[in-house]
């Protein structure tokens, strides 16, 4: 039981960790600019898809 | 016919390995003959090219295949051989049909493992998607990479033109670069080439040895006692680094030196009984003489792993010095454990760990990778020219630069080194490219594989799990040893390391790393989605598709990478892909931004640097040559010469048409190409 509980708030920490460092890197100032240029490929790909289909 | 002939070489060549890998079944697990059958596959196909490049000079595509049907011939006799001393000893009979049952055996096992999990499943999907993905694009578009089309690919030219593995004369920046570089990738890339007399699928090369990653990283996993299930997550979350994904497509040779290196790795590390991984072996095979048996075959591999590594890039040397000194420490760690721990023996056991060294990996090493070092000591003196060796101010060996070749961006320099590879992690950048210098590990390095590394690196030492914190510790060496660890390109085996930590983390876990493995979906997806790059955008995808085969050339693309310092060369590479056939020869005369788009796309027309002083002088070097075409600068030195030539003819009348010497073929604002007449001359 102890042994379980503190795989537990291991188990915890670490997913607390992989939030932060997923926040870390998606706060860095490019990321907008990131998303935003892969957002316009695949607008770009569907509308081309949908002019020749 | 050619393709015909591409499969058959292959289909023989990789087949005759993995039988004979089969028939070493109780030394090698089943994904450890899955990587070396590509490993020796990869052997054969180096050496068979070296042996007609250099000592015959005859590496023209029949001579090849016959050699290797020769050499997979007699790799098929040996296993049958093997397979019937087997069956004396065991008294079982081996059959090919058993190589088959295994295959599909080990396929439903993996099938039964993906299916019991849905999150895991739904990577499989992505994975298989993003191959066909890359597989379409490599197929789609031509190498349009900058150093492909600047180096790797004329290595490859001047090799399939002249039939011989030969210094090519010195006439431009690049020209020493192709000289002096290790050559065993691009060997490979001219596999890909020779027998389909086209480079249509050459930018794939790349991807086969990311999915030999894929295989190393998994059994690296499974060694360090991970459960199948994890293994195969570690596995899968290797591929997705868009770095990867990117490079895939290309002719470079980042993926190969990295995946060679995790390949070595994975043959240095003993396969230990296994938990519950359908890798396991059974107790038995752990005993005396066969397992003394299983490290040397490993350690043959791993060596011959390391000689591919050394003979593919220049910082090939780095890699082989830490894996012969893990080689070392691995043969004298078992020595002293089955020595007894006796002092008086450890002079004894220094003696047979290094004894190991050179016979099952220095010997290998040297043979696959030796011979690039050793022609450029012979030639220029130095074996890593044009770098220039120097020992406490002691010059060893004399080169032409004293540091790296190509600077670091400033923004990295102005960082502490701690914090340049943690800049180029969170990429600060606002496009992907193959190699893009301030990004491409990815999401799911940052987020998911870096706290893994380190709460496997702590969990490890709690638990004294030795075989982990060594991996750890020589790919953290490799990491921090690697003159430009800040690029993420030429340092994308850490991302193995985070991929096989992943996998301890998830197994530690177990039920509870649910909402981790989510994570991983998640991120997985989001690679898929993100990981395009400027060069390859759907509106030249759409170009592309209509385009006939023969038109989807380099020029037509305009990629995004070059098309600014290219766009004034389109036209002349546009015509040489559409009018220099095989048996042409091209002839150039000034630095022209890159070789490789002189050539056709087959590789089977010639090019030749032709500049003289004086115009007979010129014309003789022509003749000589027997250039077809030549390829000339408008108002150059060789555009006055024609045009004179030609106004001169043109005063004769009808005579002209008789004793012209040059027909322009070609002309734009900045470029000409004439034939030339040699029988009117």
């Amino acid at each position: 039981m102890k042994a379980e509980s503190r795989g537990n708030i291991i188990c915890i920490l670490f997913i607390l960790i992989v939030i932060a460092m997923a926040f870390i890197y998606f706060m860095v100032p490019e990321r907008p600019v990131f998303i935003e240029n892969q957002i316009k490929w695949w607008q770009e790909f569907w509308s081309n898809n949908n002019v020749s289909g | 016919m050619n393709t015909a002939l591409y499969i058959t070489i292959n289909f023989l060549l990789f087949l005759a390995w993995y039988i004979f890998l089969f028939r070493q079944k109780g030394l090698l697990s089943f994904t450890d003959r899955i990587t070396g059958t590509f490993v020796l596959g990869l052997t054969q196909i180096i050496v068979a090219e070296m042996l007609l490049g250099i000592v015959i000079r005859k590496l023209y595509a029949m001579p090849l295949f016959f050699l290797n049907v020769f050499v997979s011939s007699v790799v098929l006799l040996i296993a049958s051989r093997l397979g019937k001393k087997q069956a004396q000893r065991t008294g079982q009979q081996e059959t090919h049909l058993n190589v088959v049952r295994e295959m599909s055996g080990k396929f439903f096992c993996f099938m039964a493992e993906v299916r019991s999990d849905l999150i895991l499943s739904v990577i499989v999907i992505l994975f298989l998607a993003a191959v066909c993905w890359i597989i379409f694009l490599g197929y789609l578009f031509p190498s349009y990479t900058w150093d492909a089309l600047w180096y790797h690919l004329p290595i490859v030219g001047y090799i399939m033109q002249s039939g011989a593995i030969q210094e090519v004369p010195n006439h431009s920046f690049i020209d020493q670069f192709i000289n002096i570089f290790p050559k065993n990738t691009e060997l490979f890339f001219l596999w890909n080439i020779i027998f389909l007399r086209s480079d249509v699928i050459t930018d794939l090369s790349q991807l086969f040895f990311t999915l030999a990653g894929i295989f190393a990283v998994y059994s690296i996993a499974v060694k360090m006692n991970v459960s199948s299930r994890c293994a195969i997550y570690s596995a899968l979350l290797f591929f997705f680094a868009p770095i990867i994904i990117l490079q895939s497509t290309t002719n470079y040779v980042d993926i190969a030196v990295s995946v060679l290196f995790l390949i070595a790795i994975n043959f240095l590390i003993d396969n230990g009984p296994g938990r519950d991984g359908f890798e396991s072996f059974s107790a038995a095979t752990y005993a005396g003489h066969e397992y003394q048996q299983k490290r040397n075959v490993a350690g043959i591999m791993a060596g011959l792993t390391t000689g591919i590594l050394l003979g593919s890039k220049g910082s090939g040397p780095l890699f082989t010095a830490l894996l012969s000194a893990a080689f070392i420490v691995r043969e004298s760690l078992f020595h002293y454990r089955t020595s007894g721990k006796q002092t008086v023996l450890k002079l004894r056991i220094i003696i047979i760990s290094f004894r190991s060294y050179l016979l099952y990996f220095f010997i290998p090493v040297f043979i696959m990778g030796g011979y690039w070092y050793i022609k450029n000591w012979i030639v220029y003196g130095n074996p890593v020219y044009p770098m220039e060796i120097s020992f406490f101010n002691t010059t060893v060996f004399k080169g032409l630069y004293q540091g790296l070749i190509e600077p670091a961006p400033q923004t990295i320099n102005e960082l502490h080194p701690f914090a340049r590879p943690l800049y180029v992690w969170l990429e600060n950048i606002d496009h992907y490219l193959y190699d893009s210098r301030l990004g491409g590990l990815g999401p799911i390095w940052f987020i998911l594989l870096l706290p893994a590394v380190f709460f496997s690196a702590v969990y490890s030492a709690i638990k004294r799990n030795f075989r982990f914190l060594f991996i750890s510790m020589l790919i953290a060496a490799a990491f921090l040893m690697h003159p430009r660890n800040w690029n993420p390109r030429y340092v994308i085996f850490i991302t193995g390391l985070g991929a096989i930590s992943f996998g301890i983390t998830l197994d530690y876990f177990r039920k509870k790393g649910t909402v981790l493995r989510a994570a991983a979906l998640f991120l997985v997806a989001y690679t898929c989605i993100i990981s395009n790059s400027p060069c390859v955008t759907p509106e030249q995808i759409r170009k592309f598709l209509q385009l006939h085969p023969r038109e989807r050339t380099i020029a037509n693309h305009a990629p995004f990478n070059i098309d600014l310092h290219a766009r004034q060369e389109y036209g002349y590479w546009i015509w040489i892909s559409r009018n220099i056939a095989e048996g042409d020869t091209l002839g150039y005369t000034f630095e022209p931004l890159f070789l490789s788009p002189l050539w056709n796309s087959a590789f089977s027309s010639r090019i030749t640097y032709v500049k003289s002083d004086a115009y007979k002088e010129w014309l003789k070097k022509l003749t000589e040559n027997k250039v077809t075409y030549i390829l000339v600068r408008k108002n150059s030195e060789e555009d006055i010469w024609i045009e004179t030539e030609k106004r001169i003819f043109s005063s004769v009348g009808w005579m002209a048409a008789l004793k012209e010497k040059f027909k322009i073929v070609y002309a734009d604002d900045n470029y000409k190409i004439a034939r030339v007449m040699h029988n009117e001359g």
